[in-house]
């Protein structure tokens, strides 16, 4: 278990650079929005010329969930289930999902299968809950297994 | 992107081998400033459909939610204000902050901070107050002076 998270905020001058300003906060601070990342941005912004246009946080200490990998046929992280929604002003969102369970797709094809009761169950909390670049919600068009390049260990 | 409109989710995701994979989404920004907290019923879904398990987060705020504005200085990004701090077994950490205000520093042109500055006092506390070392305990700041960074490449331009 981690003691700690890595925060950052983006700093941009007035040449369009940027730079990472990167920072340890304690394990329980998770919200890159929050009063500790907000404090530290406010106190870095007052002794720099350059904006903060946002501030990302990433945990160390994992997830809860399932903890051990699964060995299925499509199991290695190259192996992605694509899953194409389209949000509500026609742009596209493609979410991979890697090392995708077989029980994902129609038997017999490289199809998702969005009746399967879990892939059901994740459509839905996407289109209830994830959203396009702009803000717009998603509506689920297909799905499909794909491999990528070899991932570096 | 639009303005503060979507907050981006990253799951870091490795596979049985070790090998690391991810999935990112976004969050829209009327359900509250952490996505972290609203993607984490997702976990339990997508351990139903990956074999895959996740073992890191990251979670970025509305891109262009801008705190201050750039402005014209003799220094550019490049040029780094780099706070030295030492942790709780006396290793030491330090924390770089890009095109810093020339005010905090020692008149003459002194690459040191001035001690007595506010801003630089107000950032010293900030970071003894909300900084931590790799066992979850404060840090103590040592010293700050200034430092220029090598050139930077092409892809670290904000597009």
């Amino acid at each position: 278990m981690s003691a700690w998270n890595r925060a950052s905020m983006v700093l941009r001058d007035n040449l369009g650079n940027i730079c990472k300003v990167v920072f340890l906060v304690g394990a329980a601070v998770i919200d890159p929005g929050g009063t500790v990342i907000n404090a530290m941005r406010a106190a870095v912004q007052a002794v720099t010329k350059a904006l903060s246009p946002r501030a990302e946080l990433g945990t160390e200490s994992g997830a809860s969930g399932t903890s051990t990998a699964g060995t299925g046929p499509f199991s290695a992280v190259e192996d992605r289930a694509v899953m194409t929604f389209r949000a509500a002003d026609n742009s596209t969102i493609n979410m991979e999902i890697p090392a995708p369970k077989a029980l994902m797709f129609t038997t017999g094809t490289t199809q998702v299968d969005p009746t399967e009761t879990h892939v059901a169950a994740w459509i839905t909390w996407v289109q209830t809950n994830a959203c396009s670049l702009f803000g717009q919600s998603l509506t689920f068009v297909k799905g499909e297994r794909t491999r990528k390049k070899q991932m570096k260990h | 992107m639009a303005d503060n409109a979507a907050q981006k989710v990253i799951f870091k995701i490795a596979d049985n081998m070790g090998k690391i994979g991810s999935l990112s989404f976004f969050i829209p920004t009327n359900v509250g400033t952490d996505p972290l907290v609203t993607a984490n019923p997702a976990i339990a879904l997508l351990n139903d459909i990956s074999d895959g398990i996740v073992v890191g987060q990251v979670s970025q705020t509305a891109d262009d939610t801008a705190v201050g504005t750039a402005a014209s200085n003799s220094y550019d990004i490049r040029d780094k204000l780099l706070v030295e701090y030492e942790g709780s077994q006396n290793n030491f950490g330090r924390i770089e902050v890009g095109d810093p205000d020339p005010a905090i520093f020692q008149t003459g042109n002194s690459e040191l901070v001035d001690p007595t500055n506010a801003n630089w006092l107000a950032l010293k506390t900030a970071i003894e107050t909300n900084v931590v070392d790799k066992l979850g305990t404060a840090v103590k700041v040592i010293r700050a002076y200034r430092q220029r960074s090598r050139h930077l490449k092409s892809t670290q331009r904000f597009i």
